[in-house]
């Protein structure tokens, strides 16, 4: 049984407010660059820099009227199209290449090449091949997220503890069930670490594709909305795409944080 | 009394305040005293708060109440006459620096040629001259310890703390560092702290050692260790007298340790 | 009482869910210690370099991957020439498996030009693809240094303050998910076309990598390297520049890398919505005037440009910071 010692009531009292303020100052800053906006836009006076509060208020309209079915829903629905495919095929084609060792080794020039091509350079031969439209945006959506998770795939699947495999080996497991039951879940922090990337790349790259080869679809929509000097439209639909993208990245984090719970209980144990 | 202790440490009680928020009391009320020359030891069971004593002691931290004084005056920060070895060498070298410029850092502020003379020393006097271009990371653990050391000493310290020191390396090793530390000892003949969980070492290296109680800790008794010097780990540790010792701290500990709990 | 900066375990759940997170995904190890060969030995023994390099989203990767570098060496992978040589081999097969393809005509000709058109292309528009390729770097390269620059500089500011971190949490998880491409328009209406919008943009999104590693990095400096500085008597300033940037140098390499990709693709896709010249703009007239081959040969000069800048940043890194196992490992 501890001997109790009073904690100065002053110590407590300072630690309280302190993390009391540390937590509403990340608010604060957000609220100085939103004046700073602000701000600058009264001063400037360019059409071509709206006021925070137009901009901010121009994003009603736009998420409930027809751009909702006309551009955010398709672009959604490209983006985690794309997203989905990569995913698996990063995973499974990095998890085979990395565990089979020898194989993986013939592979790692081209890959190491493909994956530095920058994916928009890549949306002109897609518009040959597929021509304008979703499929397109797809595909390029496709060539540019499958590296990030097939390149961490293939890492880990590298990097799977010998004892792990031995042990599988060992209770008689092999050949794809040793992928699926060992390799796999080893594997599973750096893969979502890389599908993460893959989700912010997913959307940064349909935007330019649709910007260049759609006619729906975020990207278009806010590329017409500059192009037809509806300014407060075209911030519009930047904060839509934004918050999209924070909504993505929450819903993958909270989707993560329950998959890996082990992995969070074994980091645990070696921080003491 | 004539001349004021060499340190003296009055009802040190210091808290922390851990990642959630919550506030634990660590210290309580510690009193000690330090003689120039002395080699003391604290043990204590785990989690005691040894560490957090030894960095106030060395003025990494603030006591929340109760001072340390050297001489006499309360000490502010860390004294230059002060050197410290931390348990995890390869968080305490910088791992940028070369094992001589690591050795430097610790009398960058004398002239250079005497800087280089002193760094020298110390890498000779713990064997890894030869090293001395060399990366933390390319030497094994128990070197990089004796860099630690060695950086420790080029400063030529009145007082040396060390944290548990030896924790990390291997048994054998252990007992050549043990050596290694007490050959410098009585050399310098400067006053050392030594905080450990391994009974042995303290009554081996000591002159005292100070058994910690459970956390909240203060001091619960101390121990004198006459054992004769100079000392050897074959000799002195098969002494009766030495595992009389032991087992007289290695009881205090334990009960403190379930105190505790 | 002189005044102690301290730079206290960031109080992660509760701040900052987003490091967190990353910090749950990412298996952080310690450094398996190894034991060294004792006799100074011409080189140390360099552990096997992963074959590819991974891609990390966060600056804990930095740890993860000095961890795994570590466990690197325990892969078997075979010594790292053959392993380069397989490699090309790998690059010569599939280069000769296109060349079977598009000669038994299996890929249509006009839109899979053979594995000759392509080279015949690079040779003969040598000169405007180099010039395409100076141009994009040009901005590329602006962009990039002065994001780089700006990211580190406010990186490592803003992480010593405890505060100034807490204000810029809440910015930076926002404007993360943000594609700076998005922006393209924007930047079209502000700034005009030119070299200035490029670069201003590539800046604008080029810095948040290195701007957040670099935060990060000087947050999680080891405590205990701080301890030894302030036990040798460092001060305030001499502690920010003797152990807090050096600790966060490699942190800050990763992100530049990372960067660098960003400034690449931001780049090429201002050149190619806004049509001004550049690798994109060259591609993009390739393929309105149907010139497939020469379009080939722009991807692949693109690929080459994101390669080299790649492997020239890792080498750098590995240079100027030699004692970093992830700068030394990715090879």
């Amino acid at each position: 049984m501890m001997t109790p010692v009073a904690v100065p009531p002053a110590v407590r009292r300072r630690v309280a407010g302190r993390r009391l303020g540390l937590r509403s100052a990340g608010w604060l800053g957000v609220l100085a660059v939103a004046a700073a906006w602000q701000l600058t836009s009264l001063i400037l006076h360019k059409p071509a820099l709206p006021t925070f509060t137009t901009a901010l208020s121009a994003v009603g309209p736009v998420v409930t009227g027809p751009a909702l079915t006309s551009d955010i829903l398709p672009s959604l629905g490209r983006a985690l199209t794309g997203f989905v495919i990569s995913a698996v095929a990063g995973i499974v084609i990095g998890l085979t290449l990395g565990y089979a060792r020898r194989l993986g080794d013939y592979c790692t020039g081209v890959i190491d090449f493909l994956r530095s091509v920058p994916a928009p350079l890549l949306i002109p031969l897609a518009i040959v091949l597929l021509g304008l439209g979703g499929q397109m945006v797809v595909a390029v959506v496709v060539a540019a997220a499958v590296w990030p998770v097939l390149v961490n795939a293939f890492d880990a699947a590298r990097r799977t503890e010998p004892l792990y495999l031995d042990t599988a080996r060992s209770c008689g497991i092999k050949g794809a069930a040793l992928l699926r039951i060992v390799v796999l879940p080893a594997a599973l922090p750096m893969v979502m670490a890389g599908l993460r990337i893959a989700l912010s790349t997913s959307l940064a790259v349909l935007v330019v594709a649709e910007m260049l080869g759609a006619s729906s679809g975020i990207g278009y929509f806010i590329l017409q909305a500059q192009q037809t000097f509806q300014i407060p439209q075209t911030y519009a639909g930047i904060i839509v795409l934004a918050g999209l993208g924070w909504f993505l990245d929450t819903a993958f984090l909270l989707a993560e944080r329950r998959l890996l719970r082990w992995e969070r209980a074994v980091t645990r144990d070696r921080h003491g | 009394m004539a001349e004021p202790a060499f340190l003296s440490v009055t009802g040190v009680s210091k808290s922390l305040t851990s990642a959630d928020g919550r506030v634990l009391p660590v210290n309580r009320d510690v009193t000690m005293t330090v003689q120039p020359g002395e080699f003391i030891s604290i043990v204590g069971p785990s989690g005691a708060g040894k560490t957090t004593l030894l960095r106030t002691l060395g003025g990494l931290t603030a006591p929340d109440s109760g001072t340390v004084r050297h001489r006499g005056e309360p000490t502010r920060g860390v004294p230059s006459w002060l050197s410290f070895v931390f348990q995890e060498y390869n968080k305490t070298l910088f791992p940028w620096l070369s094992v001589r410029k690591n050795v430097r850092l610790a009398v960058r502020d004398i002239p250079r040629r005497a800087a280089d003379l002193r760094t020298g020393e110390a890498l000779d006097q713990v064997g890894l001259a030869d090293f001395a271009d060399h990366y933390p990371w390319e030497l094994s653990g128990g070197m990089q310890q004796r860099v630690a050391l060695a950086r420790a000493m080029a400063s030529h310290p009145e007082l040396l703390l060390m944290d548990e020191p030896f924790a990390s390396v291997d048994a054998l090793t252990r007992a050549k560092l043990e050596d290694m530390v007490l050959g410098l000892w009585q050399r310098a003949r400067f006053a050392a702290i030594l905080v450990t969980h391994d009974i042995g070492e303290a009554v081996y290296l000591s002159d005292r050692v100070m058994a910690l109680s459970g956390r909240p800790s203060t001091i619960l008794s101390e121990v004198r260790v006459d054992l004769p010097r100079p000392r050897s780990q074959s000799a002195t540790r098969a002494l009766p007298r030495f595992h009389e010792l032991s087992s007289r701290l290695l009881a205090l500990v334990e009960h403190a340790g379930q105190e505790s709990r | 009482m002189p005044r102690r900066r301290s730079f206290p375990f960031y109080r992660v759940l509760l701040l900052n869910p987003l490091i967190a997170i990353i910090r749950i995904t990412l298996p952080v190890t310690s450094i398996q210690e190894k034991q060294r060969v004792k006799a100074p030995a011409p080189g140390p023994a360099r552990p096997d370099p992963p074959a590819l390099d991974p891609v990390t989203p966060h600056p804990a990767a930095v740890g993860a991957r000095a961890a795994l570098a570590g466990e690197a060496a325990q892969v078997r992978a075979g010594p790292a020439r053959l392993r380069r040589a397989k490699a090309a081999a790998g690059v010569a097969g599939a280069l000769g498996l296109w060349a079977l393809l598009t000669q038994t005509g299996l890929l249509g000709r006009s839109e899979f030009p053979s594995v000759q058109a392509v080279a015949a292309a690079l040779g003969g528009s040598a000169g405007p693809l180099l010039a395409s390729l100076g141009t994009t770097l040009e901005s590329l390269l602006i962009g990039l240094g002065i994001a780089s620059a700006a990211g580190a500089v406010l990186g490592v500011a803003v992480g010593t303050s405890l505060w100034a971190d807490a204000a810029t949490d809440v910015i930076v998880r926002m404007a993360r998910p943000l594609p700076s491409l998005a922006l393209i328009p924007i930047a079209i209406l502000l700034a005009g076309l030119g070299t200035t919008m490029t670069s201003g943009l590539v800046a604008f999104a080029a810095f948040w990598p290195v701007f957040i590693n670099a935060r990060y990095a000087t947050r999680q400096v080891e405590p205990q390297l701080l301890d030894t500085g302030r036990a040798l008597g460092f001060g305030p300033r001499e502690l920010l520049w003797r152990v807090v940037v050096p600790s966060a140098a490699p942190a800050i390499a990763t992100g530049v890398r990372v960067a660098a990709g960003i400034a690449t693709v931001v780049t090429i896709s201002v050149e190619l919505v806004a049509g001004t010249g550049g690798l994109g703009g060259y591609v993009m007239h390739a393929q309105e005037g149907g010139a497939t081959a020469l379009m080939y040969a722009g991807i692949v000069v693109g690929g080459m440009l994101g390669w080299l800048l790649s492997a020239g940043i890792g080498a750098l890194a590995r240079k100027a910071l030699p004692w970093d196992p992830a700068a030394r490992a990715a090879a």
